[in-house]
């Protein structure tokens, strides 16, 4: 995996808060299934380590788009759990719209369709 | 399973955030390795190797703390996004005073101390000058009064009283009433003394007061049972109607409901009761009876001025514009009714507070000052009990710090902890003051309180008492709260410093608060000794409640009280009876006189008082010159009086008292009245210290009137004779009763009520402030003692004596108590000028003595204060003060 190559990195980066978010549409999850999850959808081609995923976690807590909370089930952990706040939602809605017409943008000026 | 948590808190650069924060997000890392961990050893992995992978593909720590600090929200803008984080802080503020209970009481008991009295005053205030009277809104209540212009002794104050103000004549009352444009009411009054009589009590001696009808209503009084006079029993003929106050039906008729339509004798006429007030606050006038006032007086002429006059204003006239309708018209009088209206103007006072004599008015005022000082003191007290704490606290602010609270934190946290402290005192103190305002209102001397609107806590009240509870835990929480949170090395220093200057201030305050006590008791104390003129030892009075009827003919009445004090007098043990028209004390009614050879106009007013020949010796007043009655001053004998040195310097100037003769009012006997006698003034007036008034006296032999105060000097103790002289009157009259029976000590207690219950109330407060600035000053010295516990314990270490250490100490709390009374000084004579002026119309003797006293009794207390700690650092052991560090 191209992990250390600078442009994926800001690639990721730059779309990293769209990810996040549309994991926790249909309902809440911790951090670690957040990874998983990603992974598991983009098919192992995007994956999250720690150093990538809390950071943007706490940012996006911070700006009140989705919110954390300590959950306790029985015979397990307690795992903090983190839900899409609705300010959150408005937000995903906004960059899906924007990730969309800018990837269509790409797919028509890269040529990326005829590949 | 390994430990992840504590393999995250070992890499995981500080985050500089909240420790709790921090635990959480630690938590939180450590549960994503452990799942990495986990499926590790689900692809097959043994533990070591799984441990060896999730730990060398783990993140690069520096970089992480880095990125997490760039995205946690920093302290400072969390508060930014959480505004309302003030419940947390209240929160934790009651945590924190839980965790020290003697703090917390003894803060909130210090403000609670400072908010009541205030709370207490303020309430009296609202009360008395701003709560809403029953008629407010429809026109303002005024009092109408003559105003004499130089008129003999009718001028001047007295004690703040404006003797120039004088009762109306029936012809003018007539007059305004008909010319006066800016009223729409008019009420006429006139308040006398008669004998109460009913089928199945005593009879009693009442003050009553006789009204037009009109008068309750117009006040806004209402009634219980039965109705207020009809204008036709304002008419000569029809005026047989009394109605009962709520307070007398109670005592007297047993709250009996059908009382409307009894009859009941008032001085032997019979009257029938047409109604009782509702109780509030007219059970606070003094008369407790009303009857129908009409137009026309048995006893008193168009001109003699009696009535009290009432009017309501229209609304939307003004005081000022009333007064200058009643200047002309009083103007146009004089013009028509030379004889008896020229000379006299018109005052219009408002009715309210009217009652309130001047200096009470003072009074309320300048105590309102004096809790305020006490409220000022006790915030200083609890500004100096939140450094000290400060001082015990001052690890956990240092943690906080670290911790990453801001300065600004701090101080909203530890500001919120003393208002919370505030809160409570505040609470505290309401319900303080709901008890001193009814210590207060239960030593006030009677009919003392108002009379249109009750004295109790009220929502205007109770928002005061919240806003100074407010500005108080701003003021003084902000202080110690920026003090503690400083976190700078000179902190300590500094903090000593402020506390020093706090008691100096504090000091300060108390000697002005003493100042002005140590005036009040000083005077109190002064007429409590002072020369009344008379003895007031072994002697009893009381009166017999005689009705118009007793007496058929004026020729019987000198018989029958020559008979009374005989017989009286025959009681072994009494050593002199005696009696007089006036009650003892009582200021008697003032009459015009002339005297002979001297021009008639304008009249001179002096008391007027009939005496028996006894009165001299039964009162052990002393002659200054000429005779005392006797018992040969006989109706067909010489006219003779007997006139107080007051008299003889006011008018007499300087002549010789024994020749000259004076003519008195046309109810006596004609004639020149020859002055025998001069007598030492007596202080015969309802305020005892006031200036004594020039005074006449005649034989009663000669102006035998209906009702005598009667007085027994006797050899043992005075109230122990009653039953005996009872016997004496019975054996006279087997149905009269006594009335009124009172040793001359007690009504001399009465008399000085008022002036016991300010002296009361200046030292309670005074008391307070004393105490509190004591508890002061004793709170900063044991502090700074127990920091300089080591300084002290080497000090011994090295030689130095234990009485030095005491000197030291006290020395130091002395120079505060010192520097306080220098700063207090200043202002404390200001007080004492400024309550002098206004209490009592006069410097007050002794004043420089009452500031020594006051700056020693202040200074005594503070080293008392100091001496508890200062004793404590002597008994410091210096092995245990240097094995402390």
């Amino acid at each position: 995996m191209a992990a250390t190559d600078p442009d994926d990195n800001a690639r990721k980066k730059g779309s990293a808060e769209l990810l996040i978010l549309a994991q926790l549409e249909g309902r809440p999850r911790h951090g670690y299934e957040i990874g998983v999850e990603i992974e598991r959808r983009s098919g192992g081609e995007v994956s999250f380590q720690i150093a990538s995923l809390y950071p943007i976690l706490y940012r996006l807590e911070g700006k009140g788009l989705i919110a954390g909370k300590w959950v306790e089930e029985a015979g397990q952990r307690r795992r903090r759990y983190y839900k899409l706040t609705a300010a959150g939602r408005k937000t995903l809605a906004e960059q899906r719209r924007r990730w969309g017409s800018f990837t269509a943008a790409l797919r028509r000026a890269g040529g990326i369709e005829n590949a | 399973m390994p430990d992840f948590g504590g393999y995250v808190r070992e890499h995981l650069p500080p985050l500089e955030v909240a420790g709790a924060r921090e635990a959480e997000i630690i938590e939180e890392l450590a549960l994503e390795l452990e799942e990495h961990y986990l499926r590790e050893l689900r692809n097959g992995l043994t533990p070591d190797s799984a441990w060896d992978r999730v730990t060398a593909r783990g993140p690069q720590w520096p970089e992480l703390g880095r990125d997490l600090r760039g995205a946690l929200p920093r302290a400072a803008e969390s508060r930014e996004k959480m505004p309302m984080n003030s419940g947390n802080n209240i929160r934790f503020a009651f945590r924190m005073l839980r965790r020290s209970p003697a703090f917390m009481v003894g803060a909130v008991l210090v403000i609670a101390l400072g908010i009541g009295p205030n709370t207490a005053m303020f309430s009296a205030i609202y009360s008395i000058f701003l709560a809403p009277a029953p008629w407010s809104g429809k026109g303002e209540m005024v009092v109408l009064w003559s105003r004499s212009q130089g008129h003999g002794m009718i001028r001047g104050t007295v004690d703040g009283m404006d003797r120039t103000r004088v009762h109306v004549s029936a012809r003018d009352f007539e007059e305004w009433k008909r010319q006066g444009k800016s009223f729409q009411g008019f009420a006429a009054a006139r308040q006398k003394t008669v004998t109460l009589n009913d089928e199945s009590r005593q009879p009693e001696r009442i003050p009553i007061e006789s009204y037009t009808p009109g008068y309750l209503t117009m006040l806004g009084y209402r009634m219980q049972l039965g109705r207020d006079f009809l204008p036709e029993e304002g008419i000569n003929g029809n005026r047989h109607v009394a109605i009962l106050s709520n307070r007398l039906w109670r005592q007297r008729f047993g709250a009996d409901p059908h009382i409307p339509g009894k009859r009941i004798r008032l001085d032997g006429e019979a009257f029938s009761v047409v109604g009782v007030t509702a109780p509030g606050e007219i059970d606070n006038r003094v008369e407790p009876l009303w009857t129908a006032l009409t137009a026309r007086q048995d006893d008193a002429g168009q001109d003699d001025r009696i009535l009290t006059v009432l009017a309501q204003l229209k609304p939307g006239v003004t005081i000022a514009q009333a007064q200058a309708e009643m200047d002309a018209i009083a103007g146009r009088l004089a013009g028509q009714y030379p004889k008896s209206d020229s000379g006299w103007a018109v005052r219009v006072e408002p009715y309210r507070n009217d009652w309130l004599n001047p200096r009470a008015r003072a009074n309320l005022w300048l105590l309102m000052g004096a809790v305020t000082l006490v409220l000022l003191i006790s915030c200083v007290n609890v500004a100096n009990l939140l450094l000290a704490r400060g001082g015990a606290r001052e690890k956990e602010m240092t943690i906080r710090t670290s911790l990453g609270a801001t300065r600004g934190q701090l101080i909203r946290q530890l500001l919120t902890e003393s208002l919370v402290l505030f809160a409570l005192g505040g609470a505290a103190g309401v319900a303080m003051s709901w008890g001193i305002l009814r210590t207060f209102l239960a030593l006030l001397p009677k009919y003392a309180a108002p009379t249109y609107a009750p004295v109790s806590l009220s929502v205007p009240a109770l928002l005061f008492a919240m806003a100074i509870t407010l500005m108080a835990g701003v003021a003084f929480g902000c202080a110690p709260a920026r003090r503690m949170s400083r976190a700078d090395a000179g902190r300590m220093r500094f903090r000593n410093r402020f506390a020093k200057s706090l008691v100096v201030a504090e000091f300060a305050l108390t000697l002005m608060l003493l100042a002005a006590a140590g005036l009040v008791l000083r005077t109190f104390w002064d007429r409590t000794h002072l020369d009344l003129g008379i003895r007031t030892d072994h002697v009893v009075t009381f009166e017999v409640p005689v009705t118009r009827d007793r007496f058929p003919a004026s020729a019987s009445i000198e018989p029958f009280y020559r008979e009374l004090i005989g017989r009286i007098g025959a009681i072994p043990g009494v050593m002199g009876a005696s009696a007089v028209s006036v009650g003892l004390l009582d200021e008697a009614g003032v009459l015009p006189f002339t005297i002979v050879g001297r021009p008639a106009n304008p009249p001179q007013m002096a008391g007027f008082r009939v005496a028996t020949d006894g009165f001299v010796e039964t009162f052990g007043v002393r002659m200054a010159r000429g005779r005392a009655f006797t018992s040969r001053d006989r109706p067909e004998s010489e006219l003779v009086a007997m006139v107080n040195e007051r008299f003889v310097a006011q008018y007499l100037n300087g002549r010789d008292p024994l020749v000259e003769s004076l003519t008195l009012p046309v109810q006596l006997p004609a004639g020149r009245r020859r002055i025998v006698g001069v007598f030492h003034d007596i202080q015969n007036s309802a305020q005892i210290g006031r200036e004594d008034l020039p005074e006449v006296y005649v034989p009663f032999a000669q102006v035998p009137l209906r009702f005598m105060a009667l007085a027994v000097r006797t050899g043992g103790d005075p109230a122990g004779m009653t039953r005996a002289i009872a016997a004496a009157v019975h054996s006279v009259d087997p149905e009269m009763p006594l009335a009124n029976v009172r040793t001359a000590a007690q009504i001399v207690g009465e008399r000085l009520g008022f002036d016991r219950f300010e002296a009361l109330v200046y030292g309670t407060f005074a008391g307070l402030a004393l105490v509190l600035a004591c508890a002061g000053i004793y709170g900063v010295m044991a502090f700074i003692v127990s920091q300089r516990t080591r300084e002290v314990g080497v000090r011994i270490a090295l030689g130095a004596e234990r009485w030095a250490i005491m000197r030291l100490v006290l020395g130091e709390g002395l120079v505060l108590a010192g520097a306080g009374l220098l700063v207090g000084l200043g202002c404390a004579w200001w007080v004492g000028r400024v309550v002098a002026a206004a209490l009592y119309a006069a410097k007050v003797a002794g004043e420089a003595g009452t500031a020594v006293v006051v700056g020693a009794v202040l200074l005594g207390c503070g080293a008392l204060a100091c001496a508890i700690p200062a004793r404590r650092a002597a008994g410091v052991d210096p092995m245990v003060a240097l094995r402390d560090e």
